[in-house]
């Protein structure tokens, strides 16, 4: 149909929206990655010891590691040495004590990528900790969570405020030697969040972080732990949205979630980086390990996921079900364009009696991208009565795009029952026929049919996340036509 | 890593000893069997690190002992029923036993004989539909097999009964290689059996060609030893408007692993391929399949189930790929397992590699156990817990059995799940 085709052309042809530099100083380190850059990290950290101490221990594991090439991705090979591992706004030193204090050109980004932070914490109740490249710089409602007892705060301060905390938990999902990718952001992580939810708690509002890649050639490597204590209750919202540039960008975050008895975890992500130009020069590189733990009985961990940018993305948001009657759930949107390649899904590990585990997984391809759904379901011989089902749907927009999947289930138990179900199609000419028909135009009708397909995951995200996902998809795939 | 050097340093003695039994081949074969054996030294017998291996150890083969070794004379393998019948007046060399009438139109010859008589045609598919570039098993077969069976059918033959072939025991059964050749308009059954006796590794390769609007049914029974290792490759390549139907029964060896593959290079092809294992004790199944949709509008249909007990292991990796112009494609895959023990494993991983955008393809998998209410329900009504059993387990494969066209085959193996469990019955 030609008309699909013209839209599709329409839809290439759009640039990304958020694509600007904010110009604030830096303070930079030069590129390369030596023990130095370690030690110079930790230092600037004011890190203990131990963390020296770990960090370099997994910088040392990392010398000996080799890319992973099992991804059904390519992309030129990464020169580690060429990138620079440490960038702060330089007002880093006299931090702003209110919003008012806050760089006004900080503020003024925020502004146009339509998170007004006052505006979002005052009236949707939302607490910002906001990651402006390597430092946090403003964070607020931090006494309201006090009151209840919860800790909100950049890693680099949890470091320093509770240690042990951080100490016990720090890489006990995902050991620093755990990958490629897990190992380099343990040795060089910059910041992140850390959240600890105490015992009986409800968390009393949204957390949620906003991250930004902003210096030129900078990775940037967060480091997220979120424990939630017996019978506590976190919802966790992480939204990304990074500057156009040329250059190839790395992102190797690590996630880390601990969710013990009754308590429950949910992770929600709106990915939205510089995916590349049109012919697939430059873009994000999101290399991310994403793991939780369901330590205790009846927890439950649920990561929700929209995928519409970054030009490479590898990331397997994972659920380790160790406690009886655990729950794991993952709902992920990927959606690529033009040269974007996605390979991505998620991994169920059941280890503990009646744990249950739900993957729904929408892939949308266009242009010439790659779309690839991986993903693991493993009961382990203890794992009595467990239960798994999985959907993995992808919708095609193009005829040189691709969809792959490679689900992997592996049964060790006889007692458990695993259903898998994937298709792949065309977006409906006739549906299109339809709603063109009822007075729709052909680029609403793709919107509201490719929105009718996420639907599932959608209803999954928090409120105003959901109205982020839709707008998203819009920037992702519809706009120009019309 | 000089340990594997030196393993695969026998499959090279051998090889050049076998060079003088091949002496009298046409060069073109020659050169095939030394480019399988270069490419064999290379690739190894596969080990568990080698992804489409993960799940099947078959480490034990890597020094060839089991392939070579003249086996101890042993008690004869007993055939399965339907092919007990007499054989057939039609010599094939060293090959296998050929059961019943040959249909007009068709012609089962040993290579010796299709050399002589059809050479371009032999030239033209042997070793040539199955690749051995990625696959080292099937590089083993191609550089050692003594004979092939090369079935032939005319243009336009339309066979009525299934060709047998039955590979019993003895060392030139080793590496059976049959290659089935359908000419335009025609239709032909082929039913192979293996079984044997004793420990041992066999290794087949079957290689089909279905020429435009041709049919081909294949049937695969493996029935072997429970101490033996079958490795298996079946490889068909469709020209247009053609069907391939394969079919593959795997009951026997410790280890079986079967590579079930088929290329559709022309527009408006079907196949559909289907499988049934059921294992119990130590034995592990691995089924690797792989459709390669090369051109629009074909369609494909895959349905593979399995029971497990005891401590047997079943592996099913089915791989779909779209290319680019097979638009209008319609592949549908399905695996479903039964575990009817505490400690069986199943390991299914459906595949979908789709470049094109015109396509409807869907894939399912599932793993669970006998419904227990369903099980109550039978033995409230006075059949017991063995018998129960056998009915659900049978009840579960049945929709897989009932593709089988050939009815003795058919019947042969409902009657086998059916008195399953029958030592369990109370």
């Amino acid at each position: 149909m030609s008309s699909a085709v013209e839209q599709l052309e329409g839809l290439t042809a759009q640039e990304y929206k958020y694509g600007f530099v904010t110009d604030i100083d830096q303070e930079t380190l030069p590129p390369g990655l030596t023990e130095d850059t370690v030690r110079f990290i930790s230092a600037k950290k004011e890190e203990p010891e131990w963390l020296l101490d770990w960090r370099l221990k997994a910088f040392r594991h990392w010398q000996g590691m080799t890319e992973p090439t099992w991804p059904n991705v390519s992309y030129p090979k990464i020169d580690y040495q060429s990138i620079s591992y440490y960038a702060a706004p330089k007002s880093a030193d006299d931090k702003p004590k209110s919003l008012d204090e806050v760089d006004p050109e900080l503020l003024a980004t925020y502004e146009k990528l339509g998170i007004p932070l006052e505006e979002r914490a005052v009236l949707a109740g939302v607490a910002v900790d906001a990651v402006f490249d390597s430092v946090s710089v403003a964070t607020t409602f931090r006494e309201k969570l006090a009151d209840a007892g919860v800790i909100f705060m950049s890693i680099s301060e949890a470091v320093r405020e509770h240690p042990e905390l951080v100490r016990k938990y720090l890489g006990s999902v995902v050991p620093p030697s755990d990958n490629f990718f897990a190992a380099l952001n343990s040795a060089v992580f910059s910041d992140g969040s850390f959240v600890f939810i105490p015992k009986g708690v409800t968390c009393p509002m949204e957390l949620s972080t906003y991250f930004r890649i902003n210096a030129m050639n900078t990775g940037q490597f967060e480091r997220t732990l979120i424990v939630a204590e017996d019978d506590s209750h976190v919802s966790y919202l992480e939204g990304c949205t990074a500057p156009m540039r040329d250059e190839n960008q790395l992102h190797a975050a690590v996630v880390e979630l601990v969710a013990l008895e009754n308590a429950r975890i949910k992770y929600s992500t709106v990915q939205n980086w510089y995916p590349g130009d049109k012919d697939g020069n430059g873009g994000i590189y999101n290399f991310v390990t994403k793991r939780g733990a369901c330590r205790g009985k009846r927890s439950k961990i649920s990561w929700t996921q929209v995928e519409t940018g970054s030009a490479i993305t590898w990331k397997y948001p994972s659920c380790i079900l160790i406690g009886d009657g655990s729950v794991g759930e993952f709902y992920s949107v990927a959606v690529t364009n033009n040269h974007q390649q996605a390979d991505t899904g998620t991994k169920m590990i059941h280890i503990g009696k009646n744990t249950t585990s739900t993957i729904v997984s929408k892939g949308i391809s266009a242009g010439v991208s790659n779309n690839s759904y991986r993903g693991l379901v493993k009961i382990m011989p203890k794992a009595e009565g467990a239960r798994n089902f999985s959907q993995c749907d992808s919708m095609l927009m193009g005829d040189r795009c691709g969809a792959h999947t490679f689900p992997y289930l592996e049964v060790r138990n006889k007692t458990a029952q695993v259903e898998h179900e994937a298709t792949t199609s065309k977006i409906g000419e006739d549906q299109i026929f339809y709603l063109n028909q009822r007075g729709i135009e052909t680029e609403d009708a793709v919107s509201m049919i490719v929105n009718g397909f996420c639907k599932e995951v959608f209803r999954e995200l928090p409120m105003e996340f959901a109205v982020e996902a839709q707008k998203l998809l819009g920037v992702s795939l519809e706009g120009s036509v019309g | 890593m000089p340990a594997i050097a030196d393993r695969t340093d026998v499959y090279l003695e051998r090889f050049n000893d076998a060079l003088a039994r091949f002496a009298d081949e046409p060069t073109w074969l020659l050169e095939r069997r030394k480019r399988a054996m270069e490419r064999f030294l290379q690739l190894g017998v596969p080990s568990l690190k080698h992804e489409e291996y993960k799940y099947t150890d078959l480490s034990a083969l890597a020094d060839g002992q089991l392939l070579f070794a003249t086996q101890l004379a042993g008690a004869e393998a007993a055939l399965p029923s339907y092919a007990a019948g007499s054989s057939s007046d039609r010599a094939t060399g060293a090959g296998p036993q050929v059961l019943g009438r040959i249909p007009r139109g068709a012609r089962v010859q040993s290579l010796a004989e299709a050399l002589r008589s059809q050479p371009d045609l032999v030239q033209r598919h042997l070793a040539t539909i199955a690749d051995c570039e990625d696959h080292a098993l099937s590089a083993v077969n191609t550089a050692f097999f003594s004979d092939a069976v090369v079935i032939t059918a005319e243009r336009g033959a339309v066979l009525d009964e299934p060709i047998q072939l039955v590979f019993g025991d003895g060392p030139t059964g080793r590496l059976p290689r049959v290659l089935i050749v359908a000419g335009r308009n025609s239709a032909v059954q082929v039913v192979e059996t293996y079984a044997g006796s004793g420990t041992y590794w066999r290794d087949a390769v079957t290689e089909i060609y279905a020429g435009q609007n041709a049919r081909v049914d294949h049937y695969r029974a493996q029935v072997e030893s429970l101490d033996a290792y079958h490795t298996g490759r079946l490889q068909a390549s469709q020209e247009r408007d053609s069907y391939v139907g394969s079919f593959s029964i795997s009951f026997g060896a410790a280890v079986a692993r079967n590579d079930i593959g088929t290329r559709l290079n022309g527009s408006g092809c079907e196949c559909s391929l289907d499988g049934l294992y059921a294992v119990r004790g130590d034995q592990s199944v691995d089924h690797h399949t792989s459709i390669d949709h090369a051109m629009p509008h074909c369609n494909s249909h895959q349905l593979y189930k399995g029971v497990l007990d005891d401590r047997a292991k079943g592996v099913f990796n089915g791989k779909i790929f779209v290319r680019p112009d097979a638009q209008k494609t319609d592949a549908v895959q399905s695996n479903k397992n039964l575990l009817l023990s505490d400690e069986s494993e199943v390991n299914t991983k459906p595949q979908l590699e789709i470049d094109a955008n015109d396509v409807r393809c869907t894939h399912g998998a599932t793993i669970g156990q006998l419904d227990s209410e369903a099980a109550f329900y039978l033995q409230s009504r006075g059949i017991g817990a063995g018998r129960a059993r056998n009915l659900l387990t049978y009840a579960f494969a049945a929709d897989a059995l009932e593709r089988i066209k050939f009815a003795p085959l058919r019947e042969h193996f409902e009657a086998l799940l059916l008195n399953r469990f029958a030592s369990q019955e109370s």
